[in-house]
């Protein structure tokens, strides 16, 4: 998979779990400040990128700030893939 | 003196234990007992003395989980004042509406950080803030608390200020008497639970009244209250560390934030070995949370509650079984509490339902709030409804919620007969979402909906008819939108997405057709 190939799932994952239809417009947007996660939804999220790509990542592990742009949360599924 | 007996029970444990802490967070600050009864009595008579709060006047305290809230929420009771608990999470529009509302001339400010300008928030209120706070509450030689006026059983404990359909906050007025009956109430459930040194996990912000469950049973029964101040409250990696540092024995919270931590498979017997009882009210509990809870915990007693704020907490209570948990049906939210009855009525025609039949849940008893804060046309539609001949004199509150009484005594709960919703165990009123977003300057007409995934609500989706038709509809505008809704809301009121449309589907009523908008956006 490439990136852009990843970056169209995520964002997909994204949508499907908050709703956003328009949140691949802006990757760098910080998703929790303008509350379209939130720490349930974060949850949401983590289980469906380890259904999508195999990719476990612990709640635990990741800090707010690790995870809460689309950009990051791309890098942070491509750094364990 | 009249006397909460909850703040006396307490007021004995500090002379018989005064070393014994009483709230810890997990900032490291800590108070004993003894200190707790100085502090209060100290900052009572402070109150007793001031010229500009009149007799019984409400006190709004201002702040999160430092252990100066619990100190203020005593003081006011032992000086004869109801007090108003807001928590940092609200925005300060909303904090100026319950100021207001409350006339309060007196605000605490219990924060480091006094983020918020209260000259502008509530500019007729004198605000004690943390500094001043910390000295009156530790000045040398105070008299003890007798003396003081103390709460007569009908006077106001506290007022919890909770969603409201047209987006004025009310204030659910609770008495000193409902406070005693709930305590007896918990002091029955945990009595015998073990002798052991207890700690409570003490995780709902004050503004909620979830948290009155930790603060009556973390004091009454002489144990230790834990909450989270801090980086704690935001990541779970901090959370967790600093749980099992402080030993929890009994957790309370809400089904959503157990499922949170649930995610991480490193929430388990290892990480909080004293762990013994989980209470969780609030909102639906799934069976697959409970099944889960006790893989991971399989000595591990857990409690499902129910409660409307309007009657202090929690009305019923059960220990979910295996047994339970092995039918593949809704668990149930428990047996009644005793002081109270509930009985089940048909809706429209206010007849009693049969066993096994739904219908809307009234609660009569010892803990029903006295009404919202000067609001007599909510308090008599909320309060004065249950017929006479089933309430006989006593105080009544219909609820607005579903339920069965099954044929095993427990009660069942299907959901809720209005607009009134539960997301992540916050209680919204969608009425409140649309008129605060009405206001904003790009939004004409809206109409906020909840998602389903799984059967529960997941999330809000505010669909709107924008101001301008020409304006372009994305992510932009969602934003602008939010960014206003933000200083009137507090964040998990606000919908996470946001749909655009040039007109509703209306039913034959003329209004809003939420169902089909629903099915137009999938969320059903």
């Amino acid at each position: 998979m490439d990136k852009s190939q990843l970056l169209e799932r995520v964002i997909e994952l994204v949508v499907d779990i908050t709703g956003e239809d328009e949140v691949g417009e802006e990757l760098d947007i910080d998703l929790f400040e303008e509350e379209i996660l939130d720490s349930m939804a974060a949850i949401e999220l983590l289980l469906a990128i380890e259904d999508a790509f195999g990719v476990s990542i612990a709640p635990t592990e990741l800090e707010r700030e690790e995870m809460n742009t689309i950009n990051k949360i791309v890098a942070r599924i491509a750094e364990r893939l | 003196m009249s006397k909460s007996k909850l703040v006396d029970a307490i007021d004995q444990i500090a002379l018989a234990y005064p070393e014994k802490p009483v709230f810890i967070n997990s900032s490291g600050e800590t108070m004993s007992y003894g200190e707790l009864r100085s502090r209060s009595n100290a900052l009572a008579w402070y109150l007793h003395d001031l010229q500009t709060l009149a007799p019984k006047a409400p006190v709004l305290l201002y702040g999160h989980k430092s252990p100066s809230m619990l100190v203020c929420m005593f003081a006011c009771a032992k000086s004869g004042h109801p007090y108003a608990p807001i928590d940092t999470v609200y925005p300060s529009a909303r904090i100026a509406d319950i100021a207001a509302q409350l006339e309060a001339t007196l605000i605490v400010d219990t924060t480091q950080e006094h983020n918020l300008d209260w000259q502008q928030v509530a500019p007729l209120a004198e605000v004690l803030d943390k500094s001043r706070l910390v000295k009156v509450c530790n000045q040398d030689g105070t008299k003890d608390g007798d003396g003081l006026s103390g709460l007569a059983p009908d006077d106001t404990f506290y007022i919890l200020f909770t969603s409201g359909s047209t987006g004025t906050p009310k204030g659910v007025e609770i008495t000193s008497e409902c406070v005693d009956g709930f305590s007896r109430w918990m002091l029955e459930v945990y009595r015998f639970a073990d002798s052991g040194q207890r700690v409570w996990f003490n995780r709902t912000p004050y503004s909620f009244d979830v948290s009155i469950t930790d603060i009556v049973c973390g004091t009454v029964l002489g144990d230790t209250s834990f909450a989270f101040e801090g980086a704690a409250d935001e990541s779970l990696a901090q959370a967790f560390d600093a749980l099992s540092h402080a030993g929890i024995t009994d957790w309370v919270s809400t089904p959503s934030y157990v499922d949170q931590c649930l995610a991480d498979p490193s929430f388990n017997e290892q990480l909080l070995p004293q762990l013994k009882r989980m209470l969780v009210a609030g909102e639906t509990l799934r069976p697959q949370t409970v099944r889960l809870v006790k893989e991971r915990f399989p000595k591990l007693t857990v409690y499902n509650g129910y409660g409307p704020t309007e009657s202090t907490d929690l009305v019923t209570l059960c220990e979910i079984s295996d047994e339970m948990l092995a039918e593949d049906r809704a668990l149930p939210i428990g047996y009644p509490k005793t002081g109270s009855d509930l009985v089940v009525l048909n809706p429209d025609t206010l007849e009693p339902c049969p066993v096994g039949t739904s219908g809307e849940l009234f609660v009569i008893g010892d803990t029903v709030a006295r009404g919202y804060w000067k609001r007599p046309d909510l308090t008599e539609v909320a309060f004065g409804a249950c017929p006479q001949e089933i309430s006989r004199g006593r105080r009544s509150y219909r609820t607005g919620d579903e339920v069965t009484l099954g044929e095993d005594g427990l009660f069942y709960f299907h959901g809720r007969l209005d607009l009134q919703i539960k997301l992540h165990g916050f209680r919204i009123e969608l009425g409140d979402v649309e008129s605060a977003l009405a206001t904003t300057s790009e939004v004409r007409s809206v109409c906020v909906l909840p998602v389903y995934r799984d059967g529960s609500i997941s999330r809000l989706c505010a669909c709107v008819i924008p101001n301008n038709p020409d304006a372009k509809r994305g992510l932009a505008l969602t934003r602008t939108i939010k960014a206003e809704a933000r200083s009137i809301l507090p964040s998990y009121m606000i919908p996470s997405s946001f749909k655009y449309f040039d007109e509703f589907p209306l039913n034959s009523n003329g209004k809003v057709d939420r169902k089909a908008l629903s099915q137009q956006i999938g969320a059903q």
